[in-house]
């Protein structure tokens, strides 16, 4: 980091940079000034010499297990002498000091978010603590010795990522989340770029080193080549080699990525948005004879922007809501949306121009399912066996106790339905929970005004169904049933469109690779056909305008049932809910904890 | 852990710097011919010749004269195949698409497919970027590959776009997604749908983004290999090459069209498992020697991975190693008559 305060100096070095190439021709008397920066261990952590296991030992990954395996074998006993590892990437605040004192555009790209000055170069205004990126290895290599130090070594970087203890993740051993690391969980971004480093406090290791998984990935000193055999001391890598090696993986990558022993080579002259750097320092560190001291940045003055266009990003769906951990349902009442996080067991609300999601109502034990119907929540809390009625306002009601395996939930005008394990319930206002069919493994429920649409996997009488149930009292009428496709296939999710006398419902494929099929059955009685298909669902679908919507494994989908075309809504995303409306389309994301909307 | 300071303290200079006033330039350097390139801290660029030019050519520690030395290095420009074609959009991060080709099931009919395009966040619309259509393995939704072969990264790294492609969703047959490798080779190859899916993905990328037509490849894993394998011979004219990881080939296409093959030698990198218990190491064998048979040579038309310890799995490691062999062997130019 920069050290704070200003010197005569630091200000006589910036007179003579605002001078440009072509002018100028200042003559400096006196004393020369620094060009470096001073070293600063206290924004380093400190690992004492000692030994730990570098690698991995083979395991036989299974028929379809993981590589990262391959080139991270064999298991070795590594022996490091005494070093420090900069807690943070390095910024690119701290990168554009270094192009205006040492580097000029020798390490300038104009894909860095930095700006060319009369007096040098500067962070693009917001990206300051962002970590720097487009950074060759010689770059950063060369930035580091201009710092005092050096680059790390790999095995100086995997001590300091899975410590002497072996750990998977820098945190632990734990899986990565979007609030540990900044990272592409497969299914969604966490994060559109790189954010200012140490933004992950949950992810950094026990000695405070932040960003070792995710953010940006980060060159290290070494050669790339596969590990050798026995054990090594202070080890450097191949003296001769193609690539460097990259560690760390970056907001581009996936899990995989992140562990502490994954390592891939790269052309070192490769500049990418994904790849920055951190510097180390040990006792091989000697005097360089670089003049030291502290540096100040050139003064803002004829800030040129980039000379090449930038391509900017394709739109992405408008952030509605952020700062949630798991959310899923979601419930649009008034003007306010309501979510259910099932990480934090509780609901939020949102709404007007704020993005801060609100806390409504906690203490849930395992909140599972959330529907309104038109005035109140209502919560399935599967663990308690109960449903909450939960005003908007935020008050907590009981309505039901001993509701084992309560699951789904429907919300009609005024009442509500859920699922237990074998039965299906409807609770009218403030009456008496009351038990209208007896149903294993509910899969769905969707309202209309005379009956209750139901799909089914399994058990009793009723076997992997699609059906109702008359809201005026009878039995439940089948309306598709276990045939051989179904034993394939089982319904989980239904939609009724009475405008056109039509029921939509959604079979998935169990196991992997699962799919979902999207049928319909003429309630007139013409029959059913399957129509469209897309990755599991994640959600039972929604109607609007007579077009259908539901939530896939990595997107939306639409599906327009006039001309049987589908498309997908969004950029990639794990969704968990989906509410629609006449304004356009609200979703949440489980892995990145956002609401998105999607306006038509 | 104490502050640790090395090096020289800077030493407070009472002086005042002088202006910049152009018409009194005095382009010379206090410091010059000390022995130590005192540009840019120092002297401004250019005005330590002597001692900044013998530090250059010398090898030194460049990191603390680096910009004086790109200053009497300047940049090259860009090579010359970076030129710009047809595409209009500008735009980085993810698309999805969909383009109506012939349905496999029914080929007086067509179907709709799907792709997820990945432009990297330094896309230069200004520069031509070469393609790689990723064909996932049966029933693999193309949603997955974007983490199983983990190649936003290398996309990003490299500078290519990348395209998830969707096979066809066979509802005739189990309910599954699968490529027409399955196809009747030797009746009408020319109808194959999937040829036909793959040039139109191709032709509507061209026509959005400013796509190094020399620089189209293809990468499958399994079943999407065999498919890959396919087009860079059927498509030869279009795929510069194409990644074969744990591939193989049925339904006799091998003896059916590549009994002879008078075309191009089209680059081809192969990964396969010793261990694969789905497609066993011995088929990827199977289609390396059949090209060696027609003539590639190893390491200079075609690489073979073959990994003991791997089993039935893409090998994100090596995206690298196959980028480089295969952007090296762009479709050559045409020549003129």
């Amino acid at each position: 980091m920069r050290a704070p305060g200003t010197t005569c100096a630091a200000l006589l070095v910036l007179a003579i940079l605002a001078c440009d190439d072509d002018g100028g021709g200042d003559v400096t008397p006196g004393t020369k000034l620094p060009s470096a920066p001073l070293l600063d261990t206290d924004s380093m952590a400190h690992f004492p010499a000692g030994a730990f296991t570098m690698g991995q030992e083979y395991a036989y990954p299974g028929p379809y297990g993981d590589p990262w395996l391959i080139d991270q074998v064999p298991a070795h006993e590594v022996t490091l002498s005494e070093f420090w590892l900069d807690a943070h990437e390095v910024t690119v605040d701290e990168f554009a000091l270094f192009l205006t004192y040492a580097a000029g555009w020798r390490h300038f790209h104009p894909d860095q978010p930095i700006e060319r000055v009369e007096g040098g170069y500067l962070p693009v205004v917001g990206a300051e603590n962002q970590p720097i990126r487009h950074v060759t290895w010689e770059a950063a290599e060369q930035y580091c010795r201009w710092a005092g130090k050096r680059l790390p070594t790999e095995a100086e970087w995997e001590r300091a990522a899975a410590g002497v203890e072996g750990r998977e993740y820098p945190w632990g051993d734990d899986g990565p989340s979007c609030r540990r690391a900044v990272y592409f969980t497969g299914q969604s971004y966490c994060e559109d770029g790189p954010k200012d480093v140490g933004s992950r406090p949950e992810g950094a290791t026990p000695e405070g080193v932040f960003d070792l998984a995710g953010n940006v990935a980060e060159w290290v000193y070494d050669y790339y080549a596969r590990y050798g055999e026995g054990d090594e001391d202070d080890p450097a890598g191949p003296e001769i080699g193609a690539w460097r090696v990259i560690r760390g993986g970056g907001y581009l990558e996936v899990a995989t990525s992140l562990r502490t022993r994954t390592r891939r080579g790269a052309d070192p002259r490769s500049r990418s948005n994904n790849v920055g750097f951190r510097c180390a320092y040990g006792a091989d560190v000697g005097d360089d004879g670089a003049l030291r001291g502290e540096l100040e940045p050139p003064p803002d003055v004829g800030r040129a922007p980039t000379d090449r266009p930038l391509a900017p990003a394709a739109p992405r769906p408008e952030i509605a809501a952020e700062g949630l951990t798991t959310p899923t349902k979601i419930v649009h009442l008034g003007d306010t949306f309501y979510v259910l996080d099932i990480a934090e067991d509780a609901v939020y609300w949102f709404g007007g121009e704020s993005t801060e999601a609100a806390l409504l109502a906690d203490g849930f034990t395992e909140a599972f399912d959330m529907v309104g119907d038109g005035t109140d929540l209502y919560v399935a809390d599967r663990e308690a066996g109960e449903v909450a009625r939960v005003s908007t306002g935020g008050a907590v009601t009981i309505v039901a106790e001993n509701q084992d395996g309560v699951h789904l939930l429907e919300g009609g005008e005024g009442e509500v339905f859920w699922a237990c394990d074998e039965d299906v319930v409807r609770l009218v206002g403030d009456g008496a929970p009351e038990v209208i069919a007896v149903i294993a493994e509910v899969t769905d429920l969707a309202i209309t005004p005379d009956h209750l649409y139901f799909s089914a996997n399994m058990g009793g009488d009723h076997f992997r169904e699609v059906g109702r149930i008359p809201l005026a009292g009878g039995d439940p009428e089948i309306l598709a049933e276990d045939t051989d496709f179904y034993t394939t296939y089982y319904p989980v999710g239904v939609a009724c469109d009475l405008d056109a006398d039509t029921l939509y419902y959604q079979l998935i494929k169990p196991g992997w690779p699962s799919n979902v099929e999207l049928c319909r059955m003429d309630l007139d009685g013409g029959g059913a056909e399957c129509l469209a298909h897309s990755p599991p669902s994640g959600s039972r679908p929604e109607i609007e305008g007579g077009v259908l919507y539901w939530t896939a494994s990595y997107t939306v989908v639409r599906f327009d049932p006039a001309d049987e075309t589908y498309s997908h809504l969004g950029d990639w995303t794990r969704a968990g809910g989906l509410a629609v409306d006449g304004e356009g389309i609200v979703f949440t994301d489980r892995d990145d904890g956002r609401v998105y909307r999607v306006l038509w | 852990m104490g502050k640790r300071v090395v090096g020289v303290l800077a030493v407070t200079a009472l002086l005042v710097a002088a202006g910049c006033d152009e018409e009194a330039a005095v382009h010379r350097c206090e410091f010059a011919g000390d022995g130590v390139c005192d540009e840019p801290a120092n002297c401004r660029l250019g005005t330590d010749e002597p001692d900044c030019t013998e530090a250059c050519a010398s090898g030194g520690p460049t990191y603390l004269f680096a910009a004086a030395c790109a200053y009497r290095e300047p940049p090259v420009g860009q090579p010359d195949d970076a030129l710009p074609s047809n595409g209009t959009l500008h735009l980085t991060g993810h698309r999805d698409g969909t383009v109506v080709v012939p349905d496999g099931e029914d080929l007086s009919a067509t179907v709709e497919r799907h792709y997820r395009v990945f432009v990297p966040p330094s896309y230069d619309p200004r520069r031509a970027t070469p393609l790689v259509l990723v064909l996932p393995g049966h029933r693999v939704s193309h949603y997955d590959l974007a983490s199983y072969t983990e190649l936003p990264r290398a996309a990003e790294e490299n500078k290519f776009i990348v395209v998830y492609a969707e096979q066809q969703y066979r509802w005739a047959s189990e309910h599954r997604w699968a490529w027409w490798t399955d196809w009747s080779w030797t009746t009408h190859p020319e109808e194959n749908p999937d040829l036909a899916y793959i040039v139109a993905v191709i032709d509507r990328l061209a026509a959005e983004y400013n796509i190094d037509l020399r620089r189209v490849f293809l990468a499958g894993h399994s079943r999407g290999a065999a498919m890959a394998f396919i087009g860079a011979f059927e498509l030869s004219d279009v795929v510069a090459g194409a990644v074969v990881e744990s591939g193989f080939n049925e339904f006799g296409y091998l003896a059916t069209r590549l009994q002879t093959w008078e075309g191009r030698k089209v680059p081809l990198v192969f990964v396969h498992g010793v261990q694969d218990p789905d497609v066993q190491v011995g088929m990827g064998d199977t289609l390396v020697d059949w090209i060696v048979g027609l003539g590639w040579q190893g390491g200079e038309d075609y690489l073979y991975y073959r990994l003991d310890g791997v089993t039935h799995r893409w090998q994100p490691w090596l995206n690298q190693q196959w980028w480089h062999f295969l952007n090296a062997r762009p479709l050559p130019v045409e020549e003129g008559p």
